[in-house]
């Protein structure tokens, strides 16, 4: 047997470790494009929150004294506390575009989570039963995918009026799909790798197996694929706003902002396309940018 | 001695489509191992050698559960494994452990080696303290030949050769009594095979455990194991104590391998791959029938075709499945 002269106040300080995730925050560091996207998107997202405290106005106040005379009057300008003009109401467009950034990227990172946890939830289980399990739940998968979504979504908004949950319960129903059919392949080939053969030998039981083996290892696709997901869900809401049938007001996103902006572009007040418009395009950006990057952390090989 | 592990004619079969499918039908089915049969006694080295997909892999996988068997039994200290429950299933995980081939690919690579090293003890005996835990990680580390101040790090700091020792503390520590080792060395720089090789045996005697040893490296097998079993797609063709390897081993594909490795100085511990034999490897898919070397065996005649020939003792300790074969040179008339 072992000998147990070691006795747990003679052991020597531990070395600290360097773990993969330690490795791939220093490699991202040093990624000036993935942390000139992160800073864009801190700053946007500070913006959003922080923004209508810099103002005068609310999203809804109607500044009378430009209505009616917005080409001029409603300019963007640092005299008349419009930063960044007014809309066609008269409405301020700064504290506006701050509030459609708000729920812009809130409908976003929703998506995100529900595509994290159903998906990511549904994935490894398929992927690591395997059989017929896997069988049928992946084949519902193609289903729910085959339906044409938009479509359907349209249908719902028209006959049940526009509503916020709604949007939101159809982009939850979208969302997961692509995610849960990653997670699953990854799981598949994680699940042949010999570590896991291991676990089972020693018989750590599957629930734990999939908790401490499967799932750390794929943190990393699901992190790079929910950030490459946000600006998806973001455009899918603009989308849908831009027909008229997502967020209505007083509430806006960037979507309707763009929307309403491009139907002003014949007036002269192009600002009202301009601000909505550069956020959206930094957003996507900064998302995909930034997307790029982690998997580039976190996967080094890969990168030429 | 008492038989610690007993393989009674066991056969594991493979859906051609690939993957254990024990409810298709026949034809879409290939038998990855046929009537194989082994004993094991507490404190013996058995090794296992054989051509690259003559189920060797297969066969301790079964042992350990992880294929299912078509037919024959596994038996563990007198019970039958397949009709045991699952509790007593994990009991008997506990006393079985594995080592496997690529050293770094069977570590999880987000988790410390402690971690790695404790997930047994944290499996089997739940009540055990972490304080026990950690003591028992640190000095089962020791014994392995890694500073226990190693714990927190992680398997991609370190070499393969570390890693390997990592594998052999985490079989360790559960104290089993039986490990297995799938080609322990093969994926190791030459000038370490030989330190782990000689820990594993040091392990062995200290612990009294017993060992299954697969390897492709017939100086390797013949250095640890007390017997050898050679395999040739799915068969056993013979197997019998390693000393008498070189001098009365007699079945044609024994003496291919052997022929096929000029044994090297101990002194230097050379390893080399052996080198494949004449002639084509029949696919394990389509095998030939009867004897399963007749398509490549030099001395083949026609009847080897027609049945399998039954391993046989030929000796003390050594069975033989081949009828045709000269005596060999060193084995004692009379
Ligand atoms: N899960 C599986 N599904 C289908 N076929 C399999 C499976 N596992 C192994 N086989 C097949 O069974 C045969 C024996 O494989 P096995 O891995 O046991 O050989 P081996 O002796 O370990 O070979 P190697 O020296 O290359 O490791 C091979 O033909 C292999 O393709
Ligand atoms: S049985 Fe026949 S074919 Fe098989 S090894 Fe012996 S001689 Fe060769
Ligand atoms: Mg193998």
């Amino acid at each position: 047997m072992i000998s147990s002269r070691l006795q747990p106040e003679s052991l020597p300080e531990p070395e600290p470790g360097r773990s993969l995730w330690q490795d791939a925050r220093r490699r991202i560091r040093q990624n000036p494009v993935a942390m000139t996207s992160f800073l864009a998107l801190v700053l946007i997202g500070a913006f959003a929150v922080l923004g209508p405290l810099l103002s005068d106005w609310s999203s809804e106040d109607i500044n009378w004294n430009v209505l009616g005379n917005v080409e001029t009057a409603g300019r963007p300008a640092l005299g008349s506390g419009h930063y960044f003009g007014t809309d066609q109401l008269g409405r301020d467009l700064f504290v506006r575009t701050a509030h459609g950034v708000r729920v812009s990227l809130m409908v976003g990172i929703i998506g995100a989570l529900i595509a994290i946890v159903v998906g990511t939830l549904y994935g490894t289980i398929a992927g690591y039963v395997g059989g017929r399990t896997d069988n049928i739940m992946m084949r519902t998968v193609d289903v729910i995918m085959s339906i044409p979504y938009m479509f359907v979504l349209i249908i719902l908004l028209v006959i049940f009026g526009q509503s916020m949950i709604l949007l939101f319960v159809g982009i939850g129903l979208v969302s997961w799909l692509d995610m849960a059919r990653i997670v699953r392949g990854q799981t598949l080939s994680i699940k042949n790798r010999e570590f896991v053969e291991s676990a089972v030998v020693i018989g750590v039981p599957p629930a734990l197996i999939i908790l401490r083996h499967i799932l750390p290892n794929l943190v990393g696709v699901v992190i790079v694929y929910a950030t490459l997901l946000i600006p998806n869900m973001i455009i899918f809401e603009s989308f849908i706003s831009f027909l008229g049938l997502g967020i209505q007001e007083p509430n806006t996103s960037l979507g309707v902002l763009i929307s309403e902006g491009a139907s002003q572009m014949q007036y002269g007040v192009l600002w009202q396309l301009g601000f909505p418009l550069f956020f959206f395009i930094v957003i996507q950006f900064g998302f995909f940018f930034l997307g790029d990057g982690i998997r580039d952390a976190l996967d080094p090989k890969d990168r030429h | 001695m008492t038989a610690l592990l007993e393989v009674d004619n066991v056969t594991v079969e493979f859906s051609l489509r690939g993957g254990p499918v024990p409810g298709s039908p026949s034809r879409d089915r290939f038998a990855a191992l046929e009537g194989v049969s082994l004993e094991l006694a507490e404190r013996e080295t058995l090794g296992i050698v054989g051509e690259s997909g003559s189920g060797k892999t297969t066969l301790v996988r079964a042992i350990v559960g992880m294929v299912p068997i078509q037919k024959g039994r596994i038996v563990w200290k007198g019970s039958d494994l397949s009709g045991t429950d699952p509790d007593s299933r994990r009991r008997i995980r506990k006393d079985m452990s594995m080592i496997f081939q690529n050293p770094l690919a069977s570590l999880n690579p987000r988790m410390t080696i402690g971690q790695i090293i404790a997930e047994p003890c944290q499996v089997h005996e739940p009540h055990a303290s972490r304080a026990e835990i950690r003591r028992r990680v640190a000095e089962t580390m020791e014994r392995v030949g890694l500073a226990p101040a190693l714990v927190n790090r992680y398997p991609h700091e370190f070499s393969g050769g570390q890693c390997q020792r990592v594998g052999i503390a985490r079989a360790l520590i559960g104290r089993p009594k039986l490990i297995i080792c799938d080609e322990p060395v093969a994926a190791l720089d030459v000038s370490i095979r030989a330190q782990i090789v000689n820990l594993l045996k040091q392990l062995q005697d200290e612990f009294g455990i017993s060992l299954i040893m697969i390897s492709h490296d017939l100086s390797v097998i013949r250095h640890v194991s007390h017997r050898i079993m050679v395999m040739y797609l799915g068969h056993v063709m013979e197997m019998l104590p390693s000393g008498h390897l070189l001098q009365n081993s007699c079945h044609p594909y024994t003496r291919a391998l052997i022929e096929s490795v000029p044994i090297p100085d101990p002194s230097i511990q050379k390893a080399r791959e052996m080198r494949t034999i004449k002639g084509e490897l029949p696919s394990m898919r389509n095998p030939p029938s009867g004897c399963r070397f007749t398509t490549r065996c030099p001395i083949a005649r026609d009847r080897c075709g027609d049945s399998r020939p039954a391993l046989l003792e030929a000796g003390p300790g050594h069975w033989l499945a081949c009828p045709y074969c000269d005596p060999p040179p060193g084995l004692k008339t009379g």
